[in-house]
C-alpha cells in the first residue's frame, strides 16, 4: 500500500479505536450519572442541585454515545475508502508505467483506461476528504460535549461539599465523573492529532 | 520483459514472456505464456502483481486488449495469479479457467469484472478461435488442484511447476543439455512436488500426448527429446522428501 493510502486507512482505524474505547466510558459516564442522581434525590432537598446536574451528564453522556456510534460507522466508510482509492492508485502507477514503456496502436485502450481510472480515483479522493471533515467536526463536537461534562464536574464537586449528608460519597462521585470525562477527551484529542498530523504528512 | 514466438502458424500463435531484468531481485523469475488463435487469445498464469505492468506492455506488443477473452492459472500462488485484481480492470469480458478448488481463494486477489471458470478435477477442453484447448489434470504437482495446458495442434504442453528450474534471470530459454539441467530442477521437483503416486499417473498421462514443446512455469523451455528425457528423470526421482 503506498504511504499516502496507508495512511489514510490509519487514521481511520486508529480514530475508530480510540472512539470505541471514549464510546465504553461514555456508557460508564451514563451509570455513574445516574447513581449520582439517585444518591442526590435520596438525600433530598440539600443535595437538589446534583441532582440537576447528574440529569445533564446523562444527557450529554447519552449524546457522545450516540455520536460515537456514528463515527464509528463514518470512520469505517473512510477506511472502506482508503483501501478502494489505493487500489485504483496501484492500477493508475502500474498502467502509467505500461505507458511509459510501450506506444503502439493497442495502448489507445490502456491510455483510455488510464484516464477512467484516474478521474475515478479523484472522484474517491473529494468523498474522502468531505468524509474526513466531517469526522473532524464531529470530533469537534464530541470535544465540546464533554468539555462542558467537565465543567459541570467541578461545580458538582462544590455542590458535594454543601450537602449534610453522605458529602464524602458524593464528591468521590462527582469526581469520579470528572475522571471518566477527562479520559474520554484524552481519547478525543489523541484522534484529533492524529488527523493533525495525518493532514501535516499528506502537506508534505 | 523478453518475448519470444514459441509457435507461429498463420493466426495461431505461442508467445512466452519472462526473464524479466527489471523484477526485483529476491521474486523468482517466471514465465507467463500467450496463446493466440484467430482474434482471440489466452493468457496463462499471467504472473505477480510486481511483474503486471512490464507484462501488459509486453502482452500489448502482440494483442490488444479486447483480444484478451481467457486467462489460465494453473493453481493458487501468488507467482502464478497475484495480478488478477489489476488484470481485472483492464479486462472488460474476461474468463478465468482455474481449478474449482480454488475458487474461493483465488477470488480474494479481486475480481469484480472477469467471470471465474471452475476446473472440475477431471479436465476440461475450450474454444479458443478455431482451437480446442485442453486443461489436462496435474493434481498434487504441486499444488492440490492443479492442471497443465495442451494444444493438439501447436503440440505444447504448458506444464506450470513441472519442470520448473529456478534460474537467473540470463538463463537460457531452451534445455540444450538435460543432464546438466537436471541439476537445477532436482531440488525443486523433490521438495515443491509431494506425491509419488500423483507423479506416476501424470507421467503415464502426459507419455500418450504428441509434446513438440514441454513448457514451463519457471526456468526453460523442453523440446522434444529433453521432454522425453524429463518424463523418465522424473519418474525415478523421489519426490516429497520433507517428510522421511
Amino acid at each position: 500500500m503506498k504511504r499516502g493510502q496507508s495512511n489514510q486507512t490509519i487514521v481511520a482505524v486508529t480514530v475508530s479505536g480510540r472512539l470505541f474505547k471514549a464510546q465504553v466510558l461514555a456508557r460508564s459516564l451514563s451509570i455513574s450519572s445516574k447513581n449520582l442522581s439517585a444518591v442526590a434525590i435520596r438525600i433530598g432537598q440539600q443535595a437538589a442541585g446534583l441532582a440537576v446536574l447528574a440529569s445533564f451528564y446523562d444527557e450529554l453522556a447519552n449524546s457522545t454515545i450516540q455520536l460515537a456510534n456514528k463515527i464509528g460507522e463514518l470512520t469505517g466508510s473512510i477506511a472502506d475508502l482508503a483501501v478502494e482509492e489505493w487500489k485504483l492508485a496501484l492500477l493508475h502507477q502500474h498502467l502509467e508505467k505500461v505507458l511509459a514503456l510501450e506506444h503502439n496502436e493497442n495502448t489507445a485502450y490502456i491510455q483510455e483506461k488510464h484516464e477512467y481510472y484516474e478521474a475515478e480515483r479523484n472522484s474517491k479522493l473529494s468523498i474522502f476528504n468531505r468524509l474526513m471533515s466531517q469526522l473532524e467536526l464531529m470530533l469537534s463536537d464530541m470535544r465540546r460535549q464533554m468539555q462542558s461534562i467537565s465543567v459541570i464536574a467541578v461545580n458538582s464537586k462544590i455542590e458535594a461539599t454543601q450537602a449534610a449528608d453522605k458529602k464524602e460519597l458524593l464528591f468521590n462521585m462527582a469526581e469520579d465523573i470528572e475522571k471518566t470525562t477527562d479520559s474520554i477527551i484524552t481519547h478525543i484529542k489523541a484522534s484529533q492529532n492524529c488527523l493533525e498530523t495525518y493532514y501535516s504528512e499528506a502537506r508534505i | 520483459m523478453k518475448s519470444h514466438k514459441l509457435y507461429t502458424q498463420g493466426s495461431h500463435q505461442w508467445v512466452v514472456f519472462g526473464r524479466d531484468e527489471s523484477k526485483p531481485d529476491k521474486i523468482i523469475d517466471t514465465n507467463q505464456y500467450l496463446v493466440v488463435n484467430q482474434d482471440k487469445a489466452m493468457l496463462l498464469d499471467p504472473g505477480g502483481i510486481e511483474l503486471f505492468s512490464p507484462m501488459l506492455a509486453s502482452v500489448v506488443k502482440h494483442v490488444s486488449l479486447e483480444q484478451i477473452e481467457h486467462l489460465f492459472a494453473s493453481h493458487q500462488d501468488p507467482d502464478i495469479i497475484s495480478s488478477l485484481g489489476l488484470w481485472d480492470q483492464v479486462l472488460d469480458h474476461a474468463t478465468l479457467h482455474s481449478p474449482w478448488v480454488w475458487e474461493g481463494f483465488i477470488r480474494h486477489f479481486g475480481m469484480q469484472n472477469i467471470q471465474y471458470n471452475a476446473l472440475p478435477d477431471e479436465g476440461a477442453e475450450i474454444a479458443l478461435g478455431s482451437l480446442k484447448l485442453r486443461f489436462v489434470p496435474a493434481h498434487y504437482l504441486h499444488s492440490s488442484g492443479n492442471f497443465n495446458v495442451y494444444d493438439p495442434v501447436a503440440k505444447v504442453l504448458f506444464s506450470g511447476d513441472l519442470g520448473a528450474a529456478l534460474e537467473a534471470v540470463d538463463a537460457p530459454l531452451f534445455v540444450e543439455d538435460f543432464a546438466s539441467h537436471a541439476d537445477k530442477m532436482k531440488y525443486f521437483h523433490q521438495r515443491w512436488m509431494p506425491s509419488n503416486k500423483a507423479k506416476l499417473d501424470w507421467i503415464s498421462r502426459v507419455k500418450e500426448l504428441d509434446v513438440d514443446f514441454m513448457a514451463p512455469q519457471h526456468g526453460r523451455i523442453f523440446k522434444r527429446e529433453a521432454f522425453l528425457e524429463f518424463l523418465e528423470w522424473f519418474e525415478k526421482l523421489d519426490v516429497g522428501i520433507a517428510v522421511s
